[in-house]
């Protein structure tokens, strides 16, 4: 299909404002007469409030209100229902050291923080538990009282004969693995600007992956009524799944705005952003998988922990939607899940990039490379004779439509020119080795799955879309604009698109996983379609022809098969706004999918919308003297499906792997007890551009049925695809296998000595 | 206690009324409303806040602001002339270097420093120079391109 605008190197729509600096964020939104918030903090892992003491504070000059959880309507927030346990300011007990207990707003940031040095608490200090093993042992200190031995989610999922399929296999393996607590390290540190309107509306600036699921948890817990908070559409520095929930950031500030009658701003600090928003659970891993001699998988048991912090909310997710989700990339009949997420006195932990998905693949396709090892058996070739396929049915009863897994295996290990693995030593006698991984993403979209779309076209030709789509850095604004331009034959700077206000826009499920390309680029492109057929109506009667012999290309109406018969663009609007029929396109989609109840572990239907592929090959270089491991080259191939811009598409491969570079070899929020010893950049381990490696990004296009224009997700895989391809290559690379996460030098240098003791 | 403080920001002078402990970070922001310039760490770790004193690249948010005076500040809003963008800025959004967009500003002033002195990097000097500049979206792939090609007229 030759396309005008769509799969070619679009530079984003943003772009310029982002290179100027004249894209504002949350914190850059510096109102009249605005107070600074700040908030005060809990010491202790887990304390009841017996009585706080503001007078003092409120008394200090430049002071304007002081809140604390007794000022709040009492709600507690969160995406289902039952798993609401957490109040946005706690009102008699705080669980993990940084859980909030007082606001404060006042004329500058000094006067503010003076006044919480002089809120006094008095604490009743109760006993925590930080160790989710130690956490589930009958008697442990309760994190919420009346939730058994904290576990706060559970789940048991069986598909055939767990024991048939073991008594089928040649050969049985059971490893342990344990990944680590990551930050998602947004470069924006958490900051939100609210305005209270005394005539009841509320105005939010705050970064966020989904403005209507915000607005409702604000709408909720202020007691305000839905329509009358406005959650404006705001520059978001990254999300990577942190910027899902509501925070008590954008509350507090919401709250101290309506005290007030003025703007409050509150900006958290570095810290205050890795300890008190959200970060990645750390999983605990038991799996036990079954195979035949030629490598045929038959059965995989698994013992999930995860360690949840203090509080639940989107929690049950990321356990369900990993094992979900696992189902679609290798085959096999018998499979025995059972996850629990556990409560502990740390921060929370909530999604990011694929839920669980990166810490079970990392599990899975360790052991998967392990067991080939055992039977000699080539690492490609495991992968190959197990995939998934197109139009497979997967045991859940979901339907895998359009698939390009094995493309993406078979293109990663050519670009890499696979051989057989074995252990090369670099000139420097390094030890130099790869690995591969192949990876499904895919999301169960039933809470949140319909956007909708409306274009306007301008009396100059040019369109106003909008979109209740979310951009954070990975390209939507533009995505839906480059559907929208192939879709009508306009160039892309011909629309300006409105994105991501509750206010102005229509309703949007947020930007989390697959959901922008599929469902709200679906809409853009309805709403492109609907205008487009009104405009070919209305140019039909000026060029008395047939509106299905017509067609849209570079702003001009022709009839199909004579170019020189035609119409302009603007011409056509002007004709349908002389004669009352201005073109205003309209765009709803929502896919076909089964409701997956990820609290109760009921994953069966039609779970996503579409499942999306990839592989990578990483090539890694050990020096067995320090136990450094460099990443040099990785071959990275995604099936989107469609890539609507090639240049973002090879952005979300390029920023996923020297993501996944970080999270295996250095990231880890460390712990001592319920404080956290490393929330700040100088100690936490992001990957600088000194160990970029060479990237080379594949795109697969495997054309989806129901995406637009064939176009699936591109944001989620090759992060955790990754993560198993460098576990892999290290194996392979100095034959020592690190099961669990971060790969530090430390337990490289370990695993070496122990090979030389044998 | 609060002084007089100038400055000269993008060749325009300023004077405003400032604690003598501000960083010039919180005076480019909350004084000048040059919100540009971005606070991602608060402690030098980051790079966000990167800006030019007398062309040379400075962490604003380490720097005391007083200590800035009667000197040429840089900042990324002073990069664009006449609304034409810098080569390193264009080259930024044509090559696909920017995401989120909440690095970019200070990983742009440390290549424009680095370009500034030596127009012709290798790749290692461009990864050096922006190696205190974190950016958590784009693996740098595209950011080390885009000066690349920034410096080579591309």
């Amino acid at each position: 299909m030759d396309y005008a605008v769509l799969g070619k190197r679009t530079p984003k729509i943003d772009g310029v404002a982002k290179a100027t600096g004249s894209a504002r964020f949350s914190r850059d939104m510096i109102l009249p007469r605005m107070l600074y918030g700040w908030i005060l903090r809990s010491p202790y892992a887990h304390a009841r409030i017996l009585n706080i003491d503001t007078s003092r504070a409120a008394a200090l000059p430049g002071v304007k209100a002081v809140i604390t959880g007794r000022d709040t309507a009492g709600v507690k927030f969160g995406v289902f229902r039952e798993t609401r346990d957490q109040y946005a300011l706690p009102i008699d007990i705080v669980r993990y050291i940084g859980d909030e207990v007082a606001a404060v707003a006042a004329v500058d940031e000094d006067a503010a923080q003076e006044a919480l040095e002089l809120i006094n608490v008095d604490y009743e200090v109760l006993p925590a538990v930080f160790d989710p093993l130690e956490a589930m042992r009958l008697g442990a200190p309760l994190v919420h009282e009346g939730v058994d031995r904290n576990i706060s989610a559970h789940v048991l999922i069986q598909f055939g004969d767990i024991e048939e399929g073991f008594r089928e296999a040649d050969h049985v393996r059971e490893d342990h693995f344990e990944t680590a607590n990551i930050s998602h390290s947004t470069m924006e540190p958490y900051a939100a600007t609210a305005s209270y309107d005394p005539s009841g509306y509320l105005d939010v600036w705050v970064p966020n992956q989904g403005p209507f699921m915000r607005r409702r948890a604000l709408s909720n817990t202020l007691k305000l009524p839905l329509d009358n908070v406005r959650i404006h559409k705001v520059h978001i520095g990254g999300a990577f799944g942190g910027r899902s929930e509501m925070m008590s950031c954008e509350f507090c500030a919401s709250l101290l705005s309506m005290k007030t009658g003025r703007p409050v701003q509150i900006a958290y600090t570095r810290e205050e952003t890795f300890t008190c928003t959200r970060q990645k659970h750390p999983f605990i891993v038991d799996i036990k998988t079954g195979m035949k001699w030629d490598g045929t998988l038959t059965a995989r048991q698994y013992r999930v922990i995860a360690d949840g912090g203090a509080y639940l909310n989107t929690g049950p997710i990321t356990i369900s939607d990993s094992f979900a989700i696992a189902l679609a990339s290798y085959r096999f009949a018998h499979v025995r899940y059972e996850a629990s997420r556990i409560y502990t006195n740390k921060g929370v932990r909530g999604a990011m990039k694929g839920q669980g998905s990166q810490q079970l693949r990392f599990a899975e396709d360790s052991q998967l490379d392990m067991m080939a090892n055992d039977l000699g058996l080539d690492p490609i070739e495991i992968r190959l004779k197990n995939a998934v396929e197109p139009n497979e049915m997967l045991l859940n009863k979901s339907r895998v439509t359009s698939c390009g897994l094995k493309e993406t295996i078979r293109e990663s290990a050519a670009a890499m020119k696979w051989e057989k693995p074995s252990q090369k030593t670099t000139r420097d006698g390094r030890g130099k080795g790869a690995g591969i991984s192949a990876m499904i993403s895919g999301f169960s979209m039933g809470i949140r799955t319909s956007s909708s779309s409306f274009i306007k076209f301008n009396e100059d030709g040019q369109i106003t879309l909008l979109s209740g789509t979310v951009d954070n850095g990975q390209g939507n604004e533009t995505m839906v604009a480059i559907i929208a331009a192939e879709e009508l034959g306009i160039p892309v700077e011909d629309i300006r698109v409105v994105n991501a206000d509750t206010t102005l826009t229509p309703q949007d499920p947020g930007s989390y996983s697959m959901a922008a390309t599929f469902v709200s680029g679906n809409a853009a492109r309805l709403a492109a379609a609907d205008a487009k057929r009104q405009l070919l109506e209305i140019a039909a009667e000026k060029l008395e022809a047939n509106p299905a012999d017509l067609d849209i290309r570079d702003k001009r109406i022709f009839v199909k098969g004579s170019p020189g018969k035609g119409i302009g663009l603007k011409d056509v609007v002007w004709a349908g706004l002389a004669s009352g029929r201005p073109v205003l396109g309209k765009g709803h989609y929502q896919p076909d999918l089964a409701f997956m109840d990820t609290v109760h572990g009921k994953i069966e239907g039609q779970v996503t919308g579409a499942y999306t592929f990839g592989a990578t090959v990483a090539e890694v270089e050990v020096d067995r003297e320090t136990g450094r491991v460099d990443v040099t080259k990785v071959a990275a191939a995604h099936d989107c499906g469609r890539a609507i811009n090639r240049m973002a598409v090879e952005g979300q491969i390029d920023g996923s792997v020297v993501i996944g570079q970080g999270q295996v070899f250095s990231e880890e929020m460390r712990w001592d007890g319920g404080q956290c010893l490393n929330a700040s950049y100088t100690s936490y381990g992001l990957a600088t551009a000194l160990e970029t490696p060479q990237v080379l990004p594949i795109i697969v296009e495997s054309d989806d049925p129901n995406g637009p224009f064939g176009a699936k997700e591109a944001a989620e895989t090759i992060n955790i695809a990754i993560v198993p391809s460098l576990a892999n290559a290290v194996f392979h690379a100095v034959g020592v296998r690190i099961q669990s996460l971060p790969i530090s030098p430390e337990k490289v240098l370990g695993a070496l000595e122990s090979c030389k003791a044998l | 206690m609060k002084r007089a403080l100038k400055l000269t920001v993008n060749d325009e002078d300023y004077e405003v009324l400032a604690d003598t402990h501000r960083t010039l970070l919180e005076v480019l922001r909350d004084s000048l409303g040059l919100t540009g310039s971005k606070e991602g760490c608060g402690f030098g770790a980051c790079g966000a806040c990167t800006v030019l004193l007398d062309g040379k690249a400075n962490l604003a948010c380490l720097t005391l602001a007083f200590s800035a005076q009667g000197k040429q500040i840089t900042t990324i809003e002073g990069l664009a002339v006449n609304g034409k963008l810098h080569p390193i800025q264009d080259a930024a959004v044509r090559y696909g270097a920017i995401q989120c967009g909440f690095c970019t500003p200070g990983w742009i002033m440390s290549a424009k420093a680095l370009l500034d002195e030596k127009p012709k990097p290798t790749e290692l000097e461009v990864k050096t120079a922006i190696s205190g500049n974190l950016c958590r979206c784009t693996g740098y792939v595209k950011i080390i391109e885009s000066i690349i090609a920034a410096s080579e007229g591309k």
